[in-house]
């Protein structure tokens, strides 16, 4: 019986080709979408899970009271302060990723950069799953010396001999360090929130006693993360620990201190500002893709209901002959659901291949980086598999249940049990046509806000200047010396001095203006150090006063210059000559700039100074647009010649903005794949729909043809039947689209406004589309022989 | 073999019953061959479809082989058919997208017959109407006569009790009409109990009894 099933169901594909290669490609492509959403869900869902005791790992942050934004750097006395005194605390270690230098392997004249260097302490290994290929976990990281590195590392440096007792030389700061190699790590998975490749002992980077910043609980430089007892609950720990902390608090300095799950790290940080190790993923894109691959899977499934009761009155003689012959509902129903498993198997198949296609393509175009193998992930197929056997059901029962449920008498009499449900196929083309509309107008405002994005004015030109870090992070004469040697090329138009490089993300100062009364309260400040040069080196407008000048002994260091946010925090009108008080110091404000933006447009600019302190830490290169290759090479020549054996490390500015942009510019990307994707299946279900309707109007349109019916009249009206639909679905998705991106555009602090043209374009979009792909039937239709028409009954 | 009793078929619509089968009484006995006449709309299809239990009845008794049809829910029904119920129609309604060897097969899927005694029954019919080098092709590669054939070899091949026939032979011309009647006929008088609706005289007299029916009663029914 399941092979005369079978049997059949491939004979009336094979019968019906337009109809089986519409059904079965659009299932394909759908299901591929699918399980590349799938790919996407479950890598995002599977970090960090192989730790062991991952549900009682907690990381600790701190923010403003009340703030939304944290901060994962914690001081480092917070970590023997809390082991101390919670008890619910097993195990409390800190850990750096380094961030504000690295350090290079020496190879004989060749440095290499040590990628993915973590500090930390010998615990570590016992609060994370980080199996030991060699080495002894409690001994690996105590002495001072000792280094653990990675397989791969291994590999690579030691390639055919045991690494461990080996040294690696290490250049650290302005000096050298031999490092023992005292274990080896078994590679780490790729979905980890943590990834070292050599580990350092956390002594290295600590202040000691003796330094002043040894008990500070404002200069946050450590990650701290705690292993709780079995016992312990969440809740108990997070406030403990703020009334452990809070007494030690400095007056002027409060936070509020609290604990994040370890398995939500990678998907519940973008609040977390400072001190993650890694790029984190986002829980809403997670949602979001989920919603959308539903979306797809009720499309594709739509369509093939559309198609496969458009065959309904073929297949109704049929199941009416087979009843006859001794056939129930039952059986019935099987052999329909059998069909459509056999359309959605082969969809799946071709889907597989789809998606080998793909998935490299995915890897290119989004730097995904999902790996997949069947054989490895069974679990996944399973998920698959799952879609599968659900997309089937969903697909097959509504023409199963309708037509098995069709009275053989009525069937084999005449066609006039064979209604349409022109409910249910009106709801599903409005349907697809909702969601087509939504996602062309997402897709069109997403390009438009990057485009904004990209080539918003920053208030100075991005383009053609370098940031530089300064070696070791120690201004001195010697960066002077690269300074005026430099300058001597032409192709070199100005070098500057900074604390700061834009974007920048991680060390801004916050100070806090101390209020005046009568004219503002209290407010935060951002700072940046620079020289004189800055201005010039970045190109931003001075808008009363002036910048520092050359001439710099006609300063001293109390003046500033203030950003326009700034000024009108003050409340100053003419603020030039003016004192005010900033982090109890006092400041005379020399000149205002304009807003700078110098930090992505997600970002609101916040009140600035600019003060002339010597902690410089970046060197600002703008060189002339023309040829560039040989400015590089001139530069990198003097950086030699100046510092010798530091290695130098730099980034186009512009370059590193469209770093910031790029996740939002793969969102387009691959919210541009799936609005293709729906505008070819809403076409497919539209197809299948008219293929229905003019089927059943063969009869109707050959007596208006008989009756004088011209055929554009004809056209016209088979054409205004799914063109109201199709306004229908604009009017529902206008709301649900405007909403949507509302939402998104909250994300960017400066952003476009949404207007009624792109609404407009995507609904003329889609009713564009809809009139290409009916107008093949309909005109093929009106044009037909009416004789032929009436001769059919 | 078939008893009705005061049978009834209307179609209810809000306030009017429109009657298409009224107060039939009949008795069929194992072994007949009914002829069922009357002009268009006279409620003879329905009358068959009735008795072949592929529709419901709105009042009355109906009895098939002893059993209370009208009494019985529709997997019993369904039970009975599949036994005992074959099948002929004026459109020959075979499976377009099955060969004659798999629509011969069809019914006894449904009943259930295993493979091996499924090939010999359908051998047998094959050999026995003439139509084995036949069994490959689709019905749409046969000619009227052959696919009428194969739909009476397709009815017969569960060994039906009851032949039900709704004009045969309509859509056939006059001498493949003849074999069909001659092949039933034939059926007939090896035991199978037939009933046939027919507007043709001629065809009507291939029977030992012929019923008349206008426009729902039936006149001379004994």
């Amino acid at each position: 019986m399941l092979l005369n099933h079978i049997k059949i169901a491939g004979r009336h594909l094979l019968r019906n080709k337009t109809y089986s290669v519409i059904s079965i490609f659009g299932l394909a492509l759908g299901l591929t979408a699918v399980f590349l959403i799938t790919l996407y869900v479950h890598h995002e869902l599977s970090y960090d899970t192989y730790h062991e005791n991952a549900s009682r790992i907690y990381r600790i942050l701190h923010r403003h009271p009340g703030q939304a934004q944290a901060v994962a750097s914690t001081p480092p006395i917070l970590a023997p302060t809390i082991k101390q005194s919670i008890p619910d605390i097993e195990k409390v270690i800190r850990i750096d990723k380094s961030s504000n230098q690295n350090l290079y392997i020496r190879k004989g004249e060749q440095l290499i950069l040590m990628n993915n260097l973590f500090y930390t302490e010998p615990e570590f290994f016992e609060i994370f799953t980080f199996p030991f290929i060699a080495g002894d976990p409690r001994t690996a990281l105590a002495s001072p010396n000792s280094i653990v590195i990675s397989q791969k590392q291994a590999d690579l440096w030691f390639p055919d001999e045991n690494p461990i007792g080996k040294t690696l030389n290490v250049k650290m700061g302005p000096g050298n360090q031999d490092f023992q190699i005292t274990a080896v790590l078994k590679d780490i998975p790729q979905k980890s929130f943590i990834r070292p490749e050599f580990i350092l002992p956390i002594s290295h980077i600590l202040p000691d006693e003796s330094d002043p910043y040894y008990d500070s609980w404002s200069s946050n430089n450590v990650n701290t993360f705690i292993l709780t007892t079995e016992t312990a609950t969440k809740d108990r720990v997070a406030e403990k620990l703020q009334a452990t902390v809070h007494p030690h608090l400095p007056e002027n300095y409060q936070r509020e201190y609290f604990i994040q799950a370890f398995n939500k790290m990678h998907l519940y940080s973008t609040h977390v500002k400072w001190g993650n190790f890694v790029t984190t993923g986002n829980i809403v894109y997670v949602y979001l893709f989920s919603g959308i691959a539903v979306l797809i899977l009720l499309l594709a499934c739509f369509n093939y209901i559309n198609l496969s009761t458009a065959q309904a009155v073929a297949r109704a003689k049929e199941i009416g002959v087979r009843k006859v012959l001794g056939a129930n509902r039952k059986t019935c129903i099987k052999q329909m659901l059998m069909e459509s498993y056999l359309v959605t198997v082969s969809a799946f198949v071709l889907s597989i291949l789809f998606l080998e296609t793909a998935l490299p393509l995915m890897k290119d175009l989004l730097g995904w980086e999902i790996e997949f193998t069947f054989v490895e992930n069974w679990f996944l197929l399973f998920i698959m598999v799952a879609i599968l056997i659900l997309s089937g059901f969903l697909s097959g029962v509504y023409s199963a249940f309708y037509l098995a449920s069709l009275n053989p008498v009525l069937v084999l009499k005449d066609n006039k049990m064979i209604r349409s449900n022109s409910f249910f196929k009106r709801a599903s083309i409005t349907f697809q046509f909702i969601i087509f509309i939504a996602l062309v107008t997402s897709s069109l405002v997403f390009y438009k806000q990057l485009t904004f994005a990209r080539n918003k004015n920053l208030g100075y030109d991005k383009h053609h200047v370098l940031a530089v870090n300064i070696p070791n992070n120690r201004y001195n004469e010697t960066c002077r010396v690269f300074r005026s040697e430099l300058m001597q090329f032409p192709g070199i138009e100005q070098v500057s001095f900074t604390s700061t490089m834009p974007p920048a993300f991680g060390n801004w100062m916050s100070a806090k203006a101390n209020a005046m009364e009568g004219l503002y309260d209290e407010f935060y400040m951002q700072n940046i150090n620079a020289d004189e040069h800055f201005q010039s080196a970045l190109q931003f407008r001075v808008i009363q006063g002036n910048y520092f000048l050359p001439e710099i002994s006609k300063h001293n260091g109390n003046d500033i210059v203030i950003n326009e946010s700034a000024r009108q925090k003050f409340g100053l009108q003419d603020p030039i000559g003016q004192i005010v008080t900033i982090r109890d110091k006092q400041w005379r404000i020399i000149g205002v700039i304009e807003d700078l933006h110098l930090r992505s447009i997600y970002e609101q600019i916040l009140p600035l100074y600019i003060s002339m302190q010597p902690k410089y830490f970046q060197i600002a290169i703008r060189i002339s647009p023309t040829d560039i290759p040989e400015t590089m090479t001139t530069i990198q020549k003097t950086w030699k010649k100046v510092f010798q054996d530091e290695p130098i490390e730099y980034r186009f500015i512009d370059e590193e903005f469209d770093r910031i942009y790029r996740a939002d510019a793969r969102l387009g990307a691959l919210f541009a794949g799936f609005t293709l994707l729906t505008i070819v299946l809403a076409a497919m279900g539209l197809f299948g729909l008219t293929l229905f309707s003019v089927k059943k109007r063969t009869k109707e349109i050959g007596i208006r043809k008989v009756l004088g019916g011209s055929i554009s009249r004809i056209i016209l009206m088979l054409s205004r039947e799914f063109a109201v639909w199709v306004l229908i679905a604009n009017i529902l998705a206008w709301p649900l689209a405007y909403w949507g991106l509302n939402k998104w555009l909250q994300n960017f602090a400066y952003r476009i406004d949404l207007d009624w043209v792109t609404f407009a374009l995507a609904g003329l979009a889609a009713l564009i589309i809809a009139l290409l792909t009916t107008s093949w039937l309909t005109v093929k239709a009106a044009k037909a022989n009416p004789v032929e028409a009436l001769r059919y009954e | 073999m078939i008893k009705l009793v005061n049978l009834e078929k209307y179609y209810a619509n809000k306030f009017i019953k429109t009657f298409v089968l009224r107060d039939i009484t009949l008795d069929i006995q194992q072994g007949d061959f009914l002829s069922i006449m009357g002009p268009s709309g006279a409620g003879k299809s329905t009358l068959l479809h009735i008795l072949g239990m592929l529709d419901d009845m709105s009042g009355g008794e109906y009895y098939f082989m002893d059993e209370p049809v009208h009494k019985l829910k529709e997997k019993q029904r369904t039970h009975l058919h599949q036994q005992n119920i074959g099948f002929v129609f004026q459109q020959y309604h075979l499976i377009d997208d099955l060969t004659v060897y798999e629509n011969l097969e069809t019914p006894l899927l449904y009943k259930k017959v295993k493979t091996s005694e499924r090939k010999s029954m359908v051998a047998d019919m094959l050999d026995r109407f003439n139509i084995v080098a036949k069994k490959d092709l689709f019905p749409s590669q046969l000619s009227g006569g052959q696919q009428q054939l194969v739909a009476i070899a397709r009815a017969l091949i569960i060994n039906p009790k009851l032949i039900l026939a709704d004009e045969p032979t309509g859509n056939l011309n006059s001498t493949q009409g003849e074999e069909i009647m001659q092949m039933l006929k034939t059926l007939n008088g090896q035991g199978t109990t037939i009933i046939q609706v027919t507007h043709d005289e001629k065809k009507a007299a291939y029977g030992n009894r012929i019923i008349h029916l206008l426009d729902g009663w039936m006149n001379n029914g004994r």
